[in-house]
C-alpha cells in the first residue's frame, strides 16, 4: 500500500503495520543498508487499507466494508467509526481543511469528519451526497473525483480539499471518444482515469482504450476543458509523471513514450524507448533477473513503480540523453530540455539538460538544419534564458545581483546564456566547420536577432565572430552594412580595433572603423589607431575635424619623431604651435624645439626645407 | 569639326585590333549616329587614336581622358584595356553646365550595363574574333544611351538635362543603414533564401524597397550596376502587366534605331509580373535561355530571378547551372518560405523610409559619396530642383574643379587655368557649405 499523503510505503502483516518513508528507500544503494521500518502494532483482523493522518499521529485502518479503526499512535488508544447506514465504504483519506480532517468515500457520497480535540473520536461535519461507482483521489491535487457510473458517458463530480476550505468543482460528463456504434458498451472505471499534475497544472487523464486515445482534460476553477488528445499504441497502458513529463508505458510492447503537454505537437517527444532497469542485487549479492512490465508491477504515485513479485521499489527517471538521441524534432526537444531541472540528482552516465541543449544546437548547425528551424530553436533558448534570469532576479531582489554565479540564474535552470552559446557552440564550430562558413554566419546573425528580440545583451565576442566570419567568407564589402549590428556602445571599441586590423587587407573597411568610433572615447581610440600605423597627418586632420581634445599633443610629436620623417615632424610641430593653446609653455616644449632644430640642421638645404614645410602643411589640409 | 554633324557622336572601339591603314572603322564595336559615313567614322577614330597615342607618351597608364575644344568636348573612357568609349559633344547640346565628370559617369554606367547584361567586352572579342558577338552585345545598350542623349531638349528624360543635377547620386547606390532589428530581419530573409536547398542554389540576393536599396551581398561594383538596372526596370511601378507593356515601353524610350533585343531585357516595360509574383521577360528572344543571365565583373554568371511582394523587390541570383531557377514549383516554394516574413517586413520598411526627413537634412542640399563602397547619400531630386539655376551652375563648376583636383592628385597633368577667387561666388554657394565640406573631407 502507498500512503501518498505522507509518502509512505505500507505493508500490513498479521498484527503489525510496517512503514517506510519512500525517499529513504529510494536513496539506498544496496538492500543491506536498508533501515528497519517503523512498526505500528495493530489489533488482529483484516486490513483493507490504511493511512496515516497528515501529522502522522493517528493511523486510520479500514477493517470492513463499513468500519474504520483509528489508532492514536501516541497513547495507543483507539476508536472506531462506521460510515452512514446503507452505504459501503470505498476508501478514506486525510485532508487539511479548516472544517474537516478525514474523508470517507462511500457509495452514497463523501462523509466529512473532524477529529475531536481530545483525539479520541471523530465528529461528522458534512455529507456530500452523490451516487459513487468509483472514485479517485490524490494528495498531490487534493482532489477527489467521484464517478456516478461505470459506462460512458460517466458523470464526474469533483471536490478539492484546499487549505482554505472545500471547493466544489462543476459537474462534468466524461464521454468516450469511441465511435457512435460502440458507445453504449464502453465502460469507464477508476483505472482508466488518473489525476495528474504537470507544470503546476492539474489534469484528468482518460485512457480511452476503445477509441485508442489518451485524452487530457485540464482543471480550471470553473470548468474542465479537454486540452490534449494523443493516440495510444497499446491495449494496456499505464501513466506516470516523471519530471513534469507524461510517460506512457505501453505494457504490451514494453516501451515507453514520453509526451510533453507544453509542446504543441501531439507526437511523442522521441521514438519509443525501452524502460531501462538498473541491475537489482538481492541480499545474497545475486543479480535478480527482473522482467520489465511483469504482472506484479504497480504504478503508484506520479513516478513510482512497485514490483510486488520481487519486492522492488523504483522511482522513474528520464534519460534525457537517450531521448535526445532518438528525437527527430529538435526544436520541440529543445523547449522540452529547457523545461527540465538542471540541479536534479542524476544517476551516473546521465547528462544534464544544459549540456544536452548545447550539444543539440551544435549538432543542428553541423547538420545544416533549415534556418527557420534553427531560428525557432534559438528563440526557445533565448526566451528560456530571459525568463529564468527574470525569475532569478525576482527571487533575490534587485539589491544584490549575481548571487547565482556567472550566469545570474537559479541553479535549477538549464538556460544557456549568450556568452555560453558563443563559448560552447559558435566558437568550436568556427574552427570545426571549414566549409559552410556562410551557413554559420547566417546562424550567428540569426542568434543575434533572437538575442535582440528577447532583450538580452549581445556579447562582444559574438560580434567579433561575425566580423571574422565575414572576413573568412570574403564578404568584407558587406562589413559596412553590418554597422547597425556591430555598433553597440559597449562593444564597438573592441570591434573597431579588430576591423582596423582587417582594414590593412581591405582598405575600405577603415570607414567602418571610423563609423564605429563615433563616440568620444572611440574618437580617441581612432586617433591612436592611426598613429600606430604611422598615419600621423591623417590623425591630425581627424583631430581637427572632430575636435578631439582628449589626446595630448605630445603623442603626435613622439609618433612623428619615431617615424623619422622631417617633413612630418615639422608639420606636427607647426600644427601644435598653431592650434594647441599654451604649446610654448609646455614642460616638454624645449625638448621638442631642440629636436626641430636638430632636424633642420641635419636636414637638406634650407630652401628645400622650407618647401617641405609648406607642402607638408598643405597636405595636412590645414 | 565645327559643322553640324559633328556635334554629337558616341562610339566604342577596340584599339588593339590590328587593321590595314584606311580601314580603321573595322575597329569599331559600335558607332552612333549610325547614319554617319565611313569617312566620318574613320575621321573620328583617327583623331581619338591620335590623341591617345600622343598623351600616352607622357602618361602611359592613364592617357587622355578629355579634350576640350572651343565648341565641343571629347570625353574618352578606357573601359577595359584598349577598349575605349568616346563621346563627342558640342556646346550647343551639352552646355558647360553639364560637367565632364557627369558625362564620364554616364559613359561608365553604359559600360557597366553592358558588362552586367552581357559580360566583359574583351571576353566577347576573344570568343568571336569577327566582333559579331561583341557588337551584338553592346548594340542595344549603346543605342538606348544614344536615344536618351538625342531625346528632345525639353524632354525631362534627356540625358544631358539629367546630368545637370550635380547632386543626383548616380555615382553609387543609396545603401543606408537600417535599424538594427530591421537589419537582422532582412538578414534572416536573405539567409533563408541563400541557405535553402543545401545553400548552393541562390548565391546572392539584393532587396529593394521601392527604389531604396535595403540589402545587397554583392561587391560594390556589381551591386552598383545591378541596382541601377533594377531601379530602372525591375521595380513594381515599372513592370507592366501583360499586354500594356509594349505600348508603355515604346513611349518610355523610343529608340530611333531599334536594335534587336538580345539577352537580358534591359528597358523599362520589358518585364512583366506573373500571378505568382515572379517577373518574366515579355519578349524572350527565341533560343535564349528563359531565365536571363547577368554577369559579375569577375566573370561569374548568375541567373536572375526577380520577385515582387508589394513594394519589396527581391533579386535572386541563382547559380548559373541551377535548374531550379526556371522551375515554377521551386520558385514558389522559395517565395513561400519568405512571404510571411516579407509581409511583416514591408510595413516596417515603409515606415522607416517614409519618415519625414529620413534621408533629407532640411535646409541643406548635399551629396556624400563613399567611393570605396559605392555608397551615396544625397538630397532628394525634388529638393535639388528648388535650387536656382545659378546655384546649380556654381555647384556644377565647383564639382568640376574638385574632379580636376582629383585628377591632379592622381598624377595627371593638364593645361588649365585656375579661376580667380570671387567672394560673390562664395556668397551664392553659402547654403552648400556642408556639402563642400563633406566632399572635401572625402577627398
Amino acid at each position: 500500500m502507498y500512503d501518498d499523503g505522507n509518502l509512505l510505503l505500507l505493508v500490513a502483516s498479521k498484527n503489525k503495520l510496517f512503514s517506510w518513508p519512500v525517499d529513504k528507500v529510494l536513496s539506498l544503494n544496496s538492500p543491506d543498508e536498508a533501515e528497519s521500518p517503523t512498526v505500528s502494532f495493530l489489533n488482529e483482523g483484516p486490513v483493507i487499507s490504511a493511512r496515516f493522518s497528515l501529522d502522522g499521529r493517528i493511523l486510520a485502518v479500514q477493517r470492513t466494508a463499513t468500519d474504520v479503526e483509528f489508532v492514536n499512535r501516541e497513547d495507543a488508544s483507539e476508536f472506531w467509526q462506521r460510515c452512514r447506514k446503507g452505504e459501503r465504504l470505498l476508501g478514506l483519506f486525510w485532508v487539511n481543511t479548516p472544517e474537516c480532517d478525514c474523508v470517507f468515500v462511500t457509495t452514497g457520497g463523501l462523509e466529512l469528519y473532524q477529529l475531536l480535540p481530545a483525539r479520541n473520536g471523530v465528529r461528522a461535519v458534512d455529507v456530500k451526497k452523490h451516487t459513487v461507482a468509483w472514485y479517485t483521489y490524490t494528495h498531490e491535487t487534493r482532489l477527489a473525483l467521484l464517478s456516478s457510473g461505470a459506462t460512458a458517458p460517466v458523470r464526474l463530480a469533483g471536490y478539492q480539499f484546499a487549505t482554505s476550505g472545500v471547493i466544489r468543482l462543476p459537474r462534468f460528463d466524461l464521454p468516450s471518444q469511441a465511435s457512435e456504434r460502440n458507445k453504449r458498451a464502453v465502460s469507464i472505471t477508476g483505472k482508466d482515469v488518473k489525476l495528474l499534475t504537470m507544470y503546476g497544472r492539474m489534469y484528468c487523464a482518460h485512457v480511452d482504450l476503445h477509441a485508442g486515445l489518451l485524452v487530457l482534460y485540464r482543471f480550471y476553477r470553473d470548468a474542465l476543458v479537454r486540452q490534449h488528445t494523443y493516440p495510444l499504441y497499446s491495449r494496456h497502458v499505464d501513466l506516470s509523471i516523471v519530471d513534469q513529463a507524461l510517460v506512457v508505458h505501453n505494457i504490451d510492447s514494453g516501451v515507453v513514450l514520453v509526451l510533453d503537454v507544453l509542446s504543441s505537437s501531439t507526437h511523442p517527444l522521441a521514438s519509443p524507448l525501452p524502460l531501462a532497469l538498473p541491475p537489482v542485487i538481492d541480499h545474497n549479492d545475486n543479480t535478480l533477473e527482473v522482467e520489465p512490465y511483469n504482472s506484479g508491477w504497480d504504478f503508484i504515485g506520479p513516478d513510482l513503480l512497485l514490483d510486488t513479485q520481487h519486492g522492488i521499489f523504483w522511482r522513474q527517471q528520464l534519460d534525457l540523453g537517450s531521448l535526445t538521441h532518438s528525437c527527430s524534432d529538435r526544436c520541440t526537444l529543445m523547449s522540452f530540455l529547457q523545461r527540465r531541472r538542471e540541479d536534479g540528482a542524476l544517476p551516473a552516465g546521465f547528462s544534464r539538460p544544459r549540456q544536452l541543449s548545447l550539444n543539440v544546437v551544435k549538432t543542428m548547425i553541423q547538420d545544416c538544419d533549415p534556418l527557420p528551424v534553427i531560428s525557432r530553436t534559438f528563440m526557445v533558448l533565448c526566451t528560456a534564458y530571459e525568463e529564468s534570469r527574470n525569475q532569478a532576479r525576482s527571487v533575490q531582489g534587485s539589491s544584490e545581483p549575481n548571487n547565482f554565479g556567472e550566469s545570474g540564474l537559479l541553479p535549477r535552470s538549464p538556460a544557456v546564456s549568450p556568452e555560453e552559446m558563443q563559448r560552447s557552440v559558435f566558437e568550436p564550430l568556427e574552427e570545426e566547420m571549414s566549409s559552410g562558413g556562410a551557413y554559420l554566419l547566417a546562424c550567428v546573425a540569426e542568434y543575434i536577432r533572437c538575442v535582440d528580440v528577447t532583450n538580452l545583451s549581445c556579447p562582444a565576442s559574438l560580434s567579433l565572430l561575425l566580423v571574422q566570419l565575414l572576413q573568412r567568407e570574403d564578404r568584407l564589402h558587406q562589413l559596412n552594412s553590418w554597422l547597425p549590428v556591430l555598433s553597440r556602445k559597449s562593444v564597438s571599441n573592441t570591434i573597431a580595433i579588430e576591423v582596423a586590423e582587417i582594414s590593412k587587407l581591405y582598405k575600405p573597411s577603415i570607414q567602418t572603423v571610423q563609423d564605429l568610433l563615433q563616440n568620444q572615447q572611440g574618437q580617441e581610440t581612432y586617433v591612436r589607431l592611426l598613429l600606430r600605423e604611422g598615419r600621423i597627418v591623417e590623425a591630425l586632420r581627424y583631430v581637427r575635424r572632430h575636435r578631439v581634445e582628449s589626446v595630448p599633443p605630445t603623442i603626435f610629436l613622439d609618433a612623428a619623431k619615431e617615424l623619422g620623417d622631417p617633413a612630418i615632424y615639422t608639420t606636427v610641430f607647426r600644427f601644435c604651435s598653431e592650434f594647441v593653446p599654451n604649446f610654448a609653455n609646455m614642460a616638454d616644449y624645449p625638448a621638442y624645439t631642440r629636436k626641430l632644430h636638430g632636424i633642420i640642421h641635419r636636414g637638406p638645404a634650407p630652401a628645400t626645407q622650407s618647401r617641405a614645410h609648406t607642402s607638408a602643411a598643405r597636405a595636412a589640409g590645414l | 569639326m565645327a559643322d553640324a554633324g559633328s556635334r554629337l557622336a558616341l562610339f566604342l572601339f577596340d584599339r588593339s585590333r590590328p587593321c590595314r591603314e584606311g580601314c580603321e572603322e573595322e575597329k569599331l564595336i559600335s558607332f552612333f549616329p549610325s547614319a554617319a559615313s565611313q569617312d566620318r567614322r574613320k575621321g573620328f577614330i583617327g583623331l581619338v587614336e591620335g590623341l591617345i597615342n600622343f598623351t600616352s607618351i607622357f602618361s602611359p597608364d592613364k592617357p587622355c581622358e578629355l579634350m576640350r575644344a572651343g565648341r565641343h568636348r571629347q570625353i574618352l573612357l578606357q573601359c577595359e584595356p584598349e577598349i575605349w568609349m568616346v563621346l563627342i559633344v558640342g556646346e550647343d547640346i551639352a552646355s558647360s553646365e553639364v560637367r565632364t565628370g557627369a558625362i564620364r559617369q554616364a559613359l561608365k554606367e553604359t559600360y557597366e550595363a553592358i558588362v552586367l547584361l552581357t559580360g566583359s567586352l574583351r571576353n566577347a572579342i576573344t570568343e568571336d574574333a569577327t566582333l559579331q558577338r561583341v557588337r551584338r552585345n553592346a548594340a542595344p545598350i549603346m543605342s538606348d544611351m544614344w536615344a536618351r542623349m538625342t531625346a528632345p531638349k525639353r524632354n525631362p528624360t534627356n540625358e544631358f538635362n539629367l546630368l545637370t543635377n550635380s547632386l543626383s547620386g548616380r555615382e553609387g547606390m543609396p545603401l543606408l543603414p537600417l535599424p538594427r532589428s530591421m537589419f537582422l530581419s532582412v538578414q534572416f530573409i536573405v539567409n533563408v533564401l541563400e541557405s535553402a536547398y543545401g545553400g548552393n542554389t541562390v548565391l546572392n540576393t539584393m532587396i529593394l524597397f521601392d527604389h531604396q536599396l535595403v540589402w545587397t551581398g554583392l561587391p560594390p561594383s556589381d551591386a552598383r550596376a545591378l541596382y541601377r538596372f533594377a531601379s530602372r526596370c525591375l521595380l513594381p511601378q515599372q513592370v507592366a502587366s501583360g499586354s500594356r507593356s509594349r505600348a508603355r515601353s515604346s513611349s518610355m524610350s523610343a529608340p530611333p534605331e531599334p536594335a534587336t533585343a538580345f539577352g537580358t531585357p534591359f528597358r523599362p516595360g520589358e518585364w512583366k509580373a506573373g500571378s505568382d509574383g515572379f517577373l518574366t521577360a515579355t519578349d524572350p528572344s527565341p533560343g535564349e535561355p528563359r531565365v536571363p543571365l547577368i554577369h559579375s565583373t569577375n566573370g561569374t554568371k548568375y541567373q536572375l530571378v526577380v520577385y515582387h511582394q508589394e513594394a519589396i523587390t527581391l533579386l535572386l541570383l541563382f547559380k548559373e547551372s541551377a535548374p531550379e531557377a526556371s522551375s515554377a514549383a521551386y520558385r514558389n516554394q522559395l517565395s513561400g518560405m519568405v512571404d510571411a516574413h516579407l509581409r511583416t517586413l514591408g510595413p516596417g520598411l515603409e515606415e522607416h523610409f517614409q519618415a519625414p526627413n529620413r534621408w533629407h537634412v532640411p535646409g541643406y542640399r548635399y551629396l556624400f559619396v563613399d567611393r570605396a563602397l559605392s555608397n551615396v547619400r544625397h538630397s532628394p531630386d525634388s529638393k535639388v530642383a528648388t535650387l536656382s539655376k545659378e546655384s546649380l551652375a556654381v555647384l556644377g563648376s565647383l564639382r568640376s574643379q574638385l574632379e580636376e583636383l582629383d585628377a591632379l592628385k592622381g598624377g595627371i597633368s593638364g593645361w588649365k587655368r585656375w579661376p580667380t577667387h570671387d567672394p560673390q561666388e562664395a556668397g551664392v554657394i553659402h547654403p552648400l557649405v556642408p556639402l563642400l565640406k563633406s566632399i572635401l573631407a572625402h577627398h
